[in-house]
């Protein structure tokens, strides 16, 4: 009698084991003599967003435009409650416009000029300087090329035979 | 016929009876217990209570202080329209006035000035009065005198049932920014959604045309804050013109205007305001009657100034 649970026990213990074993495969739908042909799937590389100048475009044309007009030339399509019109952005030079200064404009605001940093985040923030930077005539704009820190992140082993 | 004798039978018909009793039971306590659980979170939301009918208007860019040709008098406007309304019965039980009360300046004793002014206007029609800043009013010095002369810049009340919520999307920048969509959502949170709710606010809550300014740069997240809401209506000013729109569970509702009309929306081209016409004085001003009914359903009816002869009682 002992031996048969043993034996019963035994045949569970191996389905359960080949089961899990086989629960893997399954996934990748390969029949079990391909097995080792199982690559895993290559995890796709975590790209941090970085600014850019397109969406810096699109969110001047469609928070800035208003008031700095399309060229960003100060001829805005709507006018300040004041009846003036805000300033040109396509004139501004590097010596007294730093990107920094653009960017903390754009946060803080100034007069009448909203404090965007309220609701945009940083990077919209960076992405909308480098589009007004590129609005002059200045040096090119060219968006840092070095790759910011990748976050650590889990490193897949590959399994090869 | 017989009860059984059979102990076996009966043992059977037991278990097989009594687990089902027994299963019944336990889904009967957990069902129960999640409906308790339910009724005292209802409970534990804010009800508003039982509506009861009443009606309001919503008066919206009255611009006072305006000097030049897009109205020649706007204090004489909207005299013209607060006397109308004075007229209406039944009577409006307040009125909402979604923002550019005055108009625009640079200099904050000229503002100041022209918001008491307005303030002495409305205290003198005795009809008592919500406001919300409109660009004009605040957006010079992001509605510092606004705040001293006609109080908070965003705030809510409940009135015969219905909430209302004063909203600001001009006096920074067209957005409501982070801090109010917080104090938005601590309003909202332990509300009961079957309440009627109503948002007041000077720009739109949607995008009507960014060009000219007519959007709240994070609209779409106070939309989805009250997207468990059954009936939510926003009244806003700033277009000048009536434009009706639907997102989602929203109506959004712009009101005509007291000063002057503006285009209707799309083409990028610089917004422009036309002179006022000498046989056409009141050509798109006037005003919007809101009638709630006691199932927190809106009634509402635009009114023209000049649809309305002078002199004549409004009844």
């Amino acid at each position: 009698m002992a031996q048969h649970w043993a034996k019963f026990s035994l045949l569970v213990m191996c389905s359960g084991l080949s089961l899990v074993s086989y629960s893997g495969v399954v996934e990748a739908a390969l029949p079990p003599p391909f097995r080792h042909r199982i690559v895993p799937k290559p995890i796709p590389r975590q790209k941090p967003p970085v600014p850019s100048i397109a969406q810096g475009a699109a969110l001047f044309a469609g928070s800035c435009l208003s008031c700095h007009g399309p060229r960003g030339n100060g001829e805005g399509l709507w006018t300040l409650p004041t009846g003036a019109s805000a300033p040109r952005l396509d004139n501004l030079s590097t010596e007294y416009w730093p990107p920094n200064k653009i960017a903390q404009v754009i946060t803080k605001g100034d007069g009448m000029m909203p404090a965007w940093g309220d609701v945009m985040t940083p990077l919209q923030i960076q992405s909308l300087t480098l589009y007004v930077e590129s609005l002059n005539q200045r040096m090119a704009p060219v968006p840092k090329t070095e790759t910011p820190k990748l976050k650590p992140q889990t490193v897949l082993l590959h399994m090869s035979h | 016929m017989s009860q059984p004798t059979s102990s076996t039978t009966k043992e059977s018909a037991l278990t097989r009876r009594g687990f089902l009793a027994l299963s019944g039971a336990a889904f009967g306590m957990a069902a129960s217990g999640g409906v308790y659980h339910l009724a005292a979170y209802a409970q534990s939301l804010k009800t508003s209570g039982p509506i009861a009918p009443f009606r309001f208007v919503q008066l919206t860019d009255t611009h006072l202080g305006y000097v030049g040709d897009a109205n020649r008098s706007v204090m004489a406007t909207m005299n013209m329209a607060l006397g109308q309304i004075a007229l209406l019965t039944p009577q409006p039980d307040f009125l909402l006035i979604t923002g550019d009360l005055t108009q625009g300046t640079v200099s904050d004793y000229e503002r100041k000035r022209r918001l008491l002014l307005f303030k002495q206007v409305l205290d003198a029609s005795k009809i008592p009065y919500y406001t919300v800043p409109g660009e004009h009013d605040a957006l010079m010095d992001r509605g510092v005198l606004y705040q001293m002369v006609l109080g908070d810049l965003h705030y809510g009340f409940l009135h015969k049932g219905v909430q209302f919520l004063g909203l600001d999307n001009v006096s920074r920048g067209f957005f409501l920014g982070r801090e109010q969509l917080k104090w938005v959502k601590g309003q909202l949170d332990t509300m009961d959604p079957a309440t009627p709710l109503i948002l007041f606010c000077h720009a739109p809550l949607y995008n009507v045309f960014a060009p000219w300014n007519w959007y709240t740069f994070d609209g779409a997240a106070l939309r989805a804050l009250v997207a468990r809401f059954r009936q939510v209506t926003v009244f806003y000013g700033h277009v000048h013109q009536v434009i009706n729109h639907r997102t989602e569970n929203i109506a959004h509702w712009a009101g005509l205007p007291a000063a002057w009309p503006l285009p209707e929306p799309g083409e990028l081209v610089k917004l422009r305001r036309w002179p006022q016409g000498g046989t056409h004085p009141y050509l798109g001003l006037g005003y919007r009657v809101v009638d709630v009914s006691a199932s927190g359903n809106l009634q509402v009816t635009n009114l023209l100034l000049s649809e309305v002869k002078h002199g004549t009682a409004l009844g």
